[in-house]
């Protein structure tokens, strides 16, 4: 099920397009994150 | 996401950040991120594992491929508002702005058609050309 609105979001683990390892409670931090999923390059 | 880019220092000034992800190799993120200049990083889910949990796999497109949408996530994990979008409608940048300004509840953020212009198409091919179609393999 995707998660929902008032729902914790499930946390991962995984390399950016540096090679650098991050989870998404790092990214989130203390901020309001806007995570954006996307179908890649055409 | 070029338009976030473009409204990313705005983002940032109420608080916020930005992060995408894509099942594509590192590299491909990575020429992505450079192309586009963007100013916030790019996971590479290239396992498939971040969108399956998400419940955000399209298996029937290109080996697998992220099902487009767009979370907000407050500072104590929880979702404060989704966009579960499609290829030819998304969440508008600027209603996205709003929420996290506090002038738009989620309810009211309208999506937009997509309208890919003659620039993605150029894109596109000279992606093709540069980087090879992608593999379900990759």
């Amino acid at each position: 099920m995707i998660p929902d609105v008032g729902a914790l979001a499930p946390d991962f683990t995984l390399v950016d397009s540096t090679g650098a390892a991050r989870t998404l409670a790092s990214l989130v931090a203390d901020r309001s994150l806007v995570l954006i999923f996307f179908r890649g390059h055409w | 996401m070029a338009e976030y880019a473009s409204e990313y220092d705005a983002i940032c000034a109420v608080g916020g950040d930005v992060v995408a992800l894509s099942v594509d190799a590192r590299a491909r993120s990575e020429a992505v991120r450079a192309d586009l200049r963007l100013p916030f990083p790019i996971l590479s889910d290239s396992a498939r594992t971040v969108v399956r949990a998400w419940d955000l796999h399209n298996p029937k497109e290109m080996g697998g491929i992220a099902v487009p949408a767009v979370f907000v996530i407050g500072p104590d994990l929880r979702i404060r508002y989704r966009s579960i979008d499609t290829t030819r409608a998304r969440v508008r940048i600027d209603g996205v702005l709003g929420f996290l300004r506090g002038d738009a509840n989620g309810d009211s953020i309208a999506r937009a058609p997509v309208r890919a212009g003659l620039g993605d198409f150029a894109r596109a091919i000279a992606n093709v050309v540069r980087r090879g179609l992608r593999t379900p393999h990759e």
